[in-house]
């Protein structure tokens, strides 16, 4: 027996204590892990956002009691005193925790009414059936809601189910706005787990708080009644969890041992567990008392538990064999993007969103890396066995490992350690950005495509159309550059233009070489070492490191950067890149198109700024600092504007 | 004992879980279109113009229901225009639209201090609108310049709140000039831009005249003046440049041209009736900053260009004159007097037939009495430090770098106004950020005509104004404080009277519109605050603590703010400002 009113309050306010502290404890690894979770701000470690973790957590807690009790009442018949009172406490919480959420600027409309029906749920008691229809609708509300808002914020896992399939335009938020590329299938996914998991999770607080709360003697009929509401929560708890999980990139190998894993060890046992003590309490075994309490407690942590998991950040998926890995270190303080490629064994490409960084499979001996022409931040060579293996990110004297898998060992990828490597490298991280897991297997550098051949042309016709009669060419001995400049010379020579190599005379200067050979050119123009009568850039050469010199740049381009397609991809770029330039290679290899259809148009370059006003990240051309002002722009402090219309075959400008 | 119940009868509490049930049942299906939510009320009214490229470039108001609530005794409602460019891009970072907002600019009415529309530019991103015209008189469409997308937007306000897109410059239509900036409007509604940056394609540009001048590119050198119709179709490209070469020291061109320019124009202003167009040259804009050396003090601009207009579809170049060094020694040469002239304006009175101009970098104003001189001589009338210094006598901001920028004589000429974005670089930092709004009476010296004898000459006039007689006296400065990297930089004058239940154009200045914003991408910004200022009869500057922003309920209209008329798109960067009054309003 219990005894008396007494000590069922105890029990009953030591049951709430223990879950709310459970909430807040099993979500404290978390926080250092940071909420913005694996997709949030880079550089220094933000301060955790603690406060909203526990109250989304005590929010979901309280209101699956409430609602639980609510829905349970047709089958398991009116709950005792301690559990009306449970009930009570369990809706005013979830309520006063909801209008928090109001004042921290949520949906109002939705959280009022959530809060106002929470509230109301144990008022309806006496009427079961409108009661527990209002407590489904209260927990599918909440779960889709929370699915939206976590989504949003990027940090539960759920999203995972609808991030999946969204590239390029990620997050439910992207699912939900018209015109996003998403797939309706995935939607339903996401929204489908989300539902099925509130609902059964709510079920299991019910049942805990019916168990716990009856009186000894009708503990048993009570138990034979929630049989089987329990057991088929159970199994959709189960199916659904590990749905969730598997979307979530939890594996058996990897990511069971974080916050996130040993949470969801925690609830699957617990349940499992709760499953079993129930079992052997209605068969009869056991300490009578011992029995009857079991499974109350193993699903009070099992709910707690799985409160928990929607405020914790979901692992890092593991790294995929063989595919380039974009991934995330914290070291000395700061979270820094590490791009790896192509992976596969042997000599990789490591770009590391940091200066003075360095990279190694070796703690003991890292390799510094450093900066290439074209580019931003590090870049450092490092050979890797077939296989898994740590790399290790070094940073002011600290190091931080991250896995890589560069498969079996098969056919290796490009190599990436030629001056083309970071252009290849890009390619790779825009598919990265996307979402796309796929093995790096050539380079841009490899060939010069039938659009770049036709864009060159045209701006040949075009700078012929302006009355020039020689023109400067600068190449590189790249498969690319080198086909490149004969697109130019056989077009020179149809437009009776002479080709030169830059140099004294003023001419314009058309660039097909890679992002190396054109940082020089465009310096050497800007300092005046180069005369020329404008820079004409191939199309690949769409840097912001490449347009930051005043050269006089123009580029011909089939897309509009300022477009919103093309914004997005800079967005995303800078959300999982910091700082790092939006380029032609990255945007192909994001957007899955290597050419577009469009006609070619020029478009000058320029960055605006004034002198003597202190910029982030020092005078770099315009550009700031590390991801921040300007950040998610192809061309930070700074334009890219189509100065002409389609070059071929429409008419060209008029000329001198 | 059975738990806690609440003191209800049944039936009260049936009709609780009713209402329960009800605003949860409302909350579901609102859950989805909050945005419509947001847009409860507001009536969308769409505009579009095809462009030279044969695009369609379209726009939409989004009135709410203040635009068409009646003000007491019907009183006709003034407007305050403010152009605006999105701040932060929205969703998975596509971009918000740029737009013009019309504000509720009538003192006393329920409205007044409210955004009330918002004409968005559904086609065309990241403008980074600029400036309109500094004067709107009855008739006149609305230009507005696009900096960073090289487009000049021309809109119809004749039905205010109601805005109409009138046309479309775009880039490829002045392929000889780059990164519009100002504006000024005609009496036969055509309008003359200043282009600040170079063709949009290095080498030689042949202008509509027939001119050829040789540029370094796109924001480079030289800029033009362009002369637009009413729907934005370029009616005369003319070369800024001189044929020949300016000095190249003084004019330094990067890549450096065969034939040196200063000609960067920014400001300008026009006298009809004396045929002549002024414009002020700023700075060789995309060089400012060129790695890896520091920018040379000589990119920011020392020059004036006067223009023959007799023929307006050919502005002509007549000169091209140079401000003079003042008496403060700055260890930053760019913080010397005359560096980067940002803005040039002319006298009104017909009698009056002076100029001014005032230095971004170097902090002063400049005076030349006759604009039609063949070979006007510029000097320095007035020194910013002399405002600072009567607004905070310690701790004194420096007027070096201190961004001096929008500058207006009142259309009767007896007040000169200026805009001063904060305290200069190496200020004390009790009050660096001090922008100020101040105000000169220059009656005395416009009243010496060609004989003005007013030039800052040594330290003490520096800080306490001119010594001759009719050098510009101080009457009154306000100071802005601005919190961030810029401050207030841009401003429009009211000179709207009430005659009759209409509005009437005046020689006074009732009242200045300005805006707290620069260019976010040259790392100066601001707090993105649009504050009006009343003027007294006797030019006393006060702030209208009545123009409240509507969310916040602070002086001064805020664009840092959530929700717009056309959703919530989060911060905007407004800069230029005008005031307006619908056709039917004004006689």
């Amino acid at each position: 027996m219990y005894g008396s009113h007494g000590r069922r309050h105890r029990a009953v306010a030591a049951v709430a204590v223990l879950a709310c502290l459970q909430v807040l404890a099993l979500s404290l690894p978390a926080w250092a892990d940071t909420l913005a979770g694996p997709h949030g701000p880079h550089g220094p470690v933000s301060p955790p956002e603690g406060a909203g973790a526990v109250i989304r957590g005590l929010v979901l807690v309280t209101t699956s009691i409430a609602a639980g009790v609510a829905m349970l009442q047709p089958v398991a018949g009116p709950p005792g005193r301690h559990g009306r009172t449970l009930a009570h406490a369990a809706a005013v919480t979830a309520a006063a925790g909801q209008f928090t959420v109001i004042v921290a600027g949520g949906a109002w409309l939705v959280t009022m009414a959530l809060a106002t029906a929470t509230l109301a749920l144990p008022t309806m008691l006496s009427r079961p059936r409108p009661a527990a229809a209002t407590a489904v609708l209260i927990t599918i509300v909440l779960a889709a809601y929370g699915l939206f808002t976590a989504a949003r914020d990027g940090t539960t896992g759920v999203s995972g189910a609808v991030r999946g399939g969204a590239a390029p335009d990620t997050g439910f938020q992207a699912a939900v706005t018209p015109g996003a590329a998403v797939h309706g299938a995935d939607l339903g996914l996401g929204l489908g787990l989300a539902v099925v998991h509130g609902l059964a999770a709510t079920v299991w607080a019910g049942a805990a708080v019916y168990l716990a709360t009856a009186a000894p003697a009708d503990r048993r009929a009570l138990a034979r009644r929630l049989t089987p509401p329990v057991l088929v929560s159970a199994a959709a708890l189960a199916v659904s969890g590990a749905l969730w999980a598997f979307l979530d990139g939890v594996r058996l190998d990897r990511g069971v041992w974080s916050a996130f894993g040993a949470l969801l060890i925690v609830k699957t046992v617990a349940a499992a567990g709760c499953v079993v003590a129930l079992s052997v309490f209605l068969g009869g075994a056991g300490n009578r008392r011992g029995a009857a309490r079991s499974p109350a407690i193993l699903l009070a942590c099992a709910v707690v538990a799985g409160t928990a998991l929607t405020v914790v950040p979901r692992p890092a998926p593991p790294p995929v064999p063989g595919v380039p890995l974009l991934g995330d270190v914290t070291v000395a303080g700061h979270r820094l993007p590490v791009l790896v490629a192509p992976a596969r064994p042997g000599w990789n490409l490591v770009h590391i969103g940091a200066d003075q960084a360095s990279a190694g499979t070796d703690p003991a001996r890292l390799t510094p890396a450093t900066a290439q022409p074209g580019t931003r931040y590090t870049w450092a060579r490092i050979w890797l066995p077939a296989g898994r293996s740590p790399l290790w990110i070094g940073l002011r004297g600290a190091v931080a490992e991250l896995p890589v898998d560069t498969g079996d060992g098969g056919a290796g990828g490009p190599d990436l350690r030629g001056p083309d490597g970071p252009e290849c490298a890009h390619v790779a991280l825009g598919r990265a950005v996307a979402g796309v897991g796929a093995p790096l297997r050539s380079c841009p550098a490899d060939r010069l495509t039938a659009a770049d051949a036709a864009d060159l042309r045209a701006m040949v016709r075009f700078v012929a159309a302006r009355g020039v009669r020689v023109i400067g060419l600068a190449g590189d001995p790249s498969p690319r550059g080198t086909r490149a400049a004969a697109e130019v010379r056989a077009e020179a020579g149809r437009q009776r233009l002479t080709v030169v190599a830059p140099g004294a005379a003023r001419t314009p200067v058309i660039v097909v070489s890679g992002w190396a050979v054109a940082d020089r050119v465009v310096r050497d123009v800007g300092t005046g070492r180069v005369a020329a009568l404008g820079t004409y850039l191939a199309p690949w050469l769409l840097s912001a490191p490449l347009l930051g010199p005043s050269a006089g740049q123009l580029i011909a381009l089939r897309f509009h950067p300022g477009d919103p397609r093309g914004l997005s991809y800079a967005a995303a770029l800078n959300l999982r890149f910091p700082g790092e330039p939006a380029t032609a290679a990255g945007y192909h290899g994001w957007s899955g198109e290597p050419g577009s259809q469009a006609p070619p148009r020029l478009y000058a370059a320029s960055t605006l700024s004034v002198p003597g006003h202190a910029q982030p990240g020092g005078a770099s051309g315009g550009h700031d600092g590390h991801g921040g002002h300007g950040g998610g722009r192809w061309l930070p402090g700074g334009t890219i504007t189509p100065i002409t219309g389609p070059l071929a075959p429409g008419p060209l400008p008029r000329h001198p | 004992m059975s738990g806690l119940r609440f003191p209800v009868s049944p039936r009260r509490r049936t009709a609780v879980v009713l209402a329960a049930l009800s605003v949860l049942a409302t909350g579901i299906v609102a859950s989805a279109p909050l945005e419509a939510a947001a847009d409860g009320g507001v009536v969308k009214v769409g505009s579009e113009v095809v462009g030279s490229d044969g695009k369609t470039y379209s726009a939409t108001n989004h009135l709410t229901e203040r635009a068409f609530a009646p003000t007491p005794g019907n009183r006709p409602r003034k407007w305050l225009l403010t152009w605006a460019g999105d701040a932060e891009p929205g969703t998975g970072g596509s971009p918000d639209p740029d737009f013009l907002a019309v504000v509720d600019a009538t003192p006393g009415t329920p409205g007044y201090g409210r955004v009330v529309n918002t004409l968005t530019l559904d086609s065309a991103f990241g403008n980074e609108p600029h400036h309109m015209q500094y004067m709107w008189h009855k008739g006149d469409r609305v230009y507005a310049g696009g900096l960073l997308s090289d487009t000049t937007y021309v809109f119809d306000i004749a039905r205010l709140p109601q805005v109409r897109l009138a046309g479309v410059t775009l880039p490829a239509d002045t392929p000889c000039g780059s990164a519009p900036d100002a504006y000024t409007v005609l009496k036969d509604g055509t309008a003359y831009a200043t282009y600040m940056g170079g063709p949009d394609v290095t080498g030689p540009c042949r202008y509509t005249d027939g001119q050829i001048r040789d540029g370094n590119g796109y924001a480079g050198s030289p800029g033009e003046v362009v002369r637009l119709d009413r729907s934005g179709k370029v009616l005369a490209e003319a070369p800024a440049a001189t044929s020949t070469s300016e000095d190249p020291e003084l004019c330094v061109n990067i890549p450096v041209l065969p034939k040196a320019t200063c000609a960067n124009p920014h400001g300008i202003a026009v006298r009809e009736d004396l045929n002549r167009l002024i414009t002020s040259d700023f700075a060789e804009v995309r060089n400012m900053v060129t790695p890896p050396a520091p920018p040379p003090a000589n990119v920011g601009r020392k020059t004036v260009r006067i223009f023959d207009i007799a023929d307006r579809g050919r502005p002509r170049l007549l000169s091209v004159s140079r401000l003079p060094d003042g008496p403060r020694q700055e260890t930053n040469p760019i913080a010397e007097e005359p560096h980067m002239v940002m803005e040039t304006a002319v006298t009104n009175q017909p009698h009056h037939r002076g100029a001014f101009a005032s230095t971004m970098s170097g902090g002063a104003v400049f005076y030349t009495p006759d604009i039609t001189d063949p070979n006007p001589k510029w000097r320095e009338v007035f020194d910013d430090s002399t405002a600072f210094k009567a607004l905070f006598p310690t701790d004194t901001p420096q007027a070096g770098t201190d961004g001096g920028s929008w500058l207006m004589p009142s259309p009767d000429d007896r007040y000169l106004f200026h805009v001063v974005l904060s305290g200069g670089l190496s200020s004390p930092a009790a009050n660096k950020e001090a922008g100020m709004v101040y105000v000169l009476d220059i009656q005395p010296l416009l009243a010496a005509g060609r004989g003005t004898r007013c030039s800052i000459d040594d330290m003490r006039e520096v800080f306490a104004g001119g010594r001759e007689r009719d050098c510009p006296r101080l009457v009154s400065a306000l100071p802005i404080k601005d919190l961030t990297s810029g401050g207030p930089h841009w401003a429009a004058m009211d000179t709207f009277g009430l005659d009759r239940q209409a509005y009437r154009e005046t020689q006074q200045v009732s009242r200045l519109a300005v805006s707290n914003y620069f260019v976010s991408s040259t790392y100066v910004d601001g707090d993105h605050r649009v504050c009006l200022i009343d003027v007294g009869p006797h030019g006393e500057l006060s702030l209208d603590q009545t123009f409240r922003d509507e969310n916040q309920g602070t002086p001064c209209v805020g664009f840092d703010r959530t929700r717009w008329p056309h959703g919530d798109h989060g911060g905007a960067r407004p800069h230029g400002v005008l005031f307006a009054v619908a056709d039917a309003d004004i006689r």
